[in-house]
Parts: C-alpha cells; structure tokens; sequence
C-alpha cells in the first residue's frame, strides 16, 4: 500500500504533499483546542499502539493476509482530528526510519493512508450514528461498513492519483479492477477487526469512545465541513494536470453523435473561463467558480431544510 | 509478525556515524527527491545522481547482504515492475514472440521504477544504518519542525518498542492457549487482544501525561549537547546532483 519513490510524477506528488501539510495543520490546531496540552502525551502513545497493531496480519483466504491501516479505528475511537494526526505521524515514521514507502511519495501516502481513510470513515459513522441512532449493535454494524469503505475508498485515491500523474502508461480499468477487488477483500478483514475491537471497546471502557460520547454532533459537522471545504478547493490545483482528452460522458455523447455543444452557449466551456488567455489561470478560476456555487447551493439548502427551535 | 520493525540495527564503523543529523537528512532528502523527478531518458543527469547515492550509501552500510535484508519492503513493487514490459503499451515493438510482444515505452518504465524506488529505499536504509531515531528527530527539530510534532513523534518512537514487547507477551500467552491464526473467525481474538492493549495505551497516555506535568513539563524536550562532525563529502555529493539538475534544466 505505500508508494515507492518514481511511481507518481513530480506535480502530482508535490500536490498531493501540500494537501496533506494543510490538512494536518487544521487537525492538529482542531485537536490541540479539545485536548489541550495533554494532546501530545497521548497522541504519540496512540499512534506507537497503531504503529504496532499495523504489524497484526489476518488470514483473508486463497493463503494471502492483509493488515490492519487503523484509519477508520483512530477516527471513531479517538476523534476525527486526533484520528487523522496519530495515523499521519505512524506514517511519517514508517518513511523516515523504517524505509517503507518513498521520501517523494511521503504527501501521496499520507494522503491515501490517513487522510482519506480517515474522513472517509469518519463521515460513514456520523450518518451510521444519525440515521439508525446511538445503541452499541448500531455503531458496531457502522463501523464495520466505516472501516470496509475506508480501505476501498483509499485505493481507489490511489487510482485517482494514478490516473492523474502515473509514470506507468498500463490501462487505468486494469489497475483500478485489481486495486479495488484486492482492497474490498482486505476491507472486510479490517472492517470485522474494527468492529470487534469497538465491540469490546464499548463493553469495557466505552467512556473513552470518542464516537459514543460526542453528544454535541453538530458541532463536529461544522468542523468537518471546513475541511471537506479546504480538501475540494486545494483538489483544484491537481484539476490542471488532469487529461484533456473527452471524459466517458462526452465520448459516449460523440459516438452516438448527440454531441449539439456546437448549438449551445455555455458561460464555462470545458472548464476555463472567457476573456482570460493563459489557459493554467483560467482553469483554475473556473473550478473556484464552480467549487464555490456548489458550496452556496449547498448552505442554502441546510438553511433551507433546518427546523427552527 | 516481523521483528525487524524493531531493531534497526546501527552501523557504528561508519564514517558518518558522528555527523551532524541535520546534514545527513537534508543531504538524503536532496539526492532522493532529485532522482525522484528526473526523467530516466537524460541520461548523463540520471547517471551522475544514481552513483552521488551509489557513493552515500556505500559508505553508510556495513555490508551488501544488510541492505538487501532491509529492503523487503519493496519486493512487491519489483514484481509489478518486471511484468510492465508485457503489460505496457507505448512506444514501438523491440523483440516478439507468437503473442507476446516487449515494447520499447514498457522497458524504459520498467527500469525507471525499478532504479527509482530502489535507490530511495536503499537511501532510508543508509540513513537510519548511521543515524539512530531520536538523532533522526533531533534533526528534525533542529530543521524547524513545527515543535508539537517533533514531540509527538519522539513520544510515538518511545512507546513502539514497548508496546512490541507487550504485544509479543500477548502473543505467547495466545500460542499457549493453543491459538491458531487460520481463519477469519480467529480475527475476533486477535481484534481483542489489540484493543486490550489500546485500552491499556490510553489508561498509560494519561498517566504518563501527569507525571510528565508533575515534574514541570513545558513543551521543550530536548536538551542537545552532543558535538557533531562536519562532512566534505556529503557536501560534495549533494552539490554535485543539484549543479547537474540545474545544467539539465537549463539545457
């Protein structure tokens, strides 16, 4: 799972670095506020344990095993925040000391490991814990679903990023077929030990779940929100290097020769704006515009729905 | 369960194995990330970068059958790697058999992951050959790391060892129960003995947190006496790869 060096292109990795530096900047700050000063102590004792439970292999079948990657785990039991920065620094350790995964790939891996796994899961055990309530056998049965997708949903970023800067010209549906499979296989190793270990969890000490305490969750959304926020608008920067030939949609579109966009007018054809010549700029402006509208749209319509007190 | 995570044994004849971290880090951050985004078809550049970390980790490691022990990490990219000419299609056709056909772009891509990812790993593996861990961090602070992650990190190298040995204990009292990792139904045991131990860790976070503030804890770890060798030759080698990527570029 961790990246050697050479596999992902310059831009691409560099961008992927900068996203994961962010982000680890606002986890660390949002940690920092709830903890305080404790919050050093327990985050590097959290993140040797799962530095040593990622060592914990489980048979899947067919004479192979996957590992555990604890990313949706640190996230329900310890927090989104604290989650994200212990299995950061878990990998952060594993580049420089222990020689696994490349220098170059350090932001790619942090990306695919902590960052993805983790937002990922903890979104699946919020709308888990809202839609089907609060009792220990629901949170169990969501975090099995939290730690299955988070695993699937990290290799298909690393597919995403793959596609956008790999040295390698081997078929993207080739890759993304064997990653995902091998990964949903793994996932559900890594889902049924989540679950087990929250399982006990609950019954022994479930003061310390972060996901079973958190009453005020509403709170927590706002928080997430930002980042989700944050995480969209420095995905525009990789939107550049993206391929310019059509997307499915459209060549679909042309071979069934329903393609009228010569007909119609549209404000941001192919993604650049009007008036701007420098073709980088005007990319990147446009999927502000665009990030920025759905944004909008999407306040308005929690404005919109909210039940007034 | 591998026990090489935690013993990464140090080289102590090494020349470098009194200079400074520092130098030592940023020297191996310049040459990896140098070959890293080099092309493999610019050759003198290519070559002139691959022997400066010939050079470094020569003179790091003890001998060729340590590296080699340490670079398990890397086996299954090699694999996908030596199946890339079949796989690949770009370029034109070089040699054909029947069905099977070696592209020219396949070979290229072949020895451009295979080279690049072993050098990085083989510079990590120099690196932490000559450098113990916490040296490593005190580099890194030293470099400006932001100071809540440098002692997070120090925390989380601390604990590993311990947490190792206890996991290991668990493991034994496991076996002699007559435990058997086959399968998945096992996956419940091992699922609680981790969190046994998670249980434990936080219980210990806390404690350890209030002897630490017990005894006057203020946010500085470190007190750093040691004094520390200058080297020539890391200085060379590093300015040879960046004066050949700057001719490279300019060219």
């Amino acid at each position: 799972m961790h990246v050697p060096d050479g596999f992902i292109n310059a831009p691409v990795s560099a961008t992927a670095g900068l996203i994961s530096v962010g982000s680890l900047w606002v986890s660390t700050k949002a940690s920092n506020k709830f903890l305080g000063d404790k919050f050093i102590a327990i985050a590097g004792m959290m993140s040797a344990l799962i530095f040593v439970l990622q060592m914990i292999n489980f048979p899947i079948g067919a004479g192979t095993s996957g590992h555990l990657l604890g990313g949706a785990l640190a996230v329900i039991i310890l927090g989104p925040s604290l989650g994200i920065v212990c299995v950061s620094i878990v990998v952060i350790i594993q580049a420089l000391i222990f020689a696994d995964g490349g220098l170059s790939a350090l932001g790619i891996n942090i990306l695919n490991i902590s960052i993805v796994t983790g937002l990922i899961g903890w979104f699946i055990i919020n709308t888990w814990k809202k839609i089907f309530g609060e009792k220990n056998f629901s949170l169990i049965l969501g975090s099995f679903v939290a730690g299955m997708l988070s695993v699937v949903m990290s290799s298909v970023a690393f597919v995403i990023e793959y596609a956008l800067g790999g040295t390698v010209s081997v078929a993207i549906g080739s890759v993304f077929i064997a990653m995902v499979t091998s990964h949903f296989l793994i996932g559900i190793g890594e889902g049924l030990i989540t679950a087990f270990i929250l399982n006990l969890f609950l019954k022994v000490r479930s003061d310390l779940v972060f996901i079973s305490i958190n009453k005020e969750s509403r709170h927590k959304t706002i928080h997430l929100k930002r980042i989700l926020i944050f995480l969209s608008l420095s995905l525009v920067l990789l939107v550049p290097f993206a391929s310019t030939s059509p997307d499915g949609l459209e060549s679909i579109a042309k071979e069934f020769s329903f393609d009228n966009s010569e007909n119609t007018a549209i404000l941001l054809e192919d993604y650049s704006m009007p008036l701007i010549s420098n073709n980088f700029i005007s990319i990147i402006l446009s999927t502000i515009l665009g990030v920025s509208i759905l944004v909008v749209l999407i306040n308005l319509y929690l404005n919109l729905t909210r039940k007034n007190p | 369960m591998s026990n090489k995570h935690s013993s990464p044994n140090l080289n102590t004849a090494s020349y470098l194995i009194d200079v400074e971290p520092v130098e030592k880090i940023i020297s191996v951050l310049v040459l990896s990330l140098s070959l890293a985004f080099n092309d493999i078809r610019n050759t003198f550049t290519f070559t002139t970068i691959l022997f400066c970390i010939m050079c470094f980790v020569y003179v790091s490691i003890p001998s060729i059958k340590f590296l080699i022990g340490r670079m398990y990490v890397i086996i299954p990219f090699i694999l996908f790697s030596l199946f890339l000419p079949f796989l690949s299609k770009s370029g034109s056709i070089i040699y054909e058999y029947k069905n099977i056909s070696i592209y020219q772009g396949g070979l290229f891509e072949m020895s451009n992951i295979l080279l690049k990812s072993t050098a990085g790993v083989a510079m990590a593996v120099a690196l932490s050959s000559t450098t113990s861990q916490f040296d490593i961090i005190k580099g890194l602070e030293r470099l400006k790391f932001p100071k809540i992650f440098v002692s997070i990190l120090s925390f989380a190298l601390r604990y590993i060892s311990v947490y190792i040995s206890e996991f290991q204990r668990i493991r034994l009292s496991m076996k002699s129960r007559g435990f058997n990792n086959k399968g998945l139904s096992d996956s419940r045991s091992l699922a609680y003995a981790g969190s046994a131990m998670l249980i434990r860790g936080f219980e210990r976070g806390e404690k350890v947190y209030s002897s630490m503030i017990a005894r006057g804890f203020d946010g500085n770890l470190f007190i750093n006496k040691k004094k520390w060798n200058k080297s020539k030759l890391l200085y060379f080698l590093c300015s040879v790869a960046l004066i050949t990527n700057i001719i490279s570029l300019s060219l």
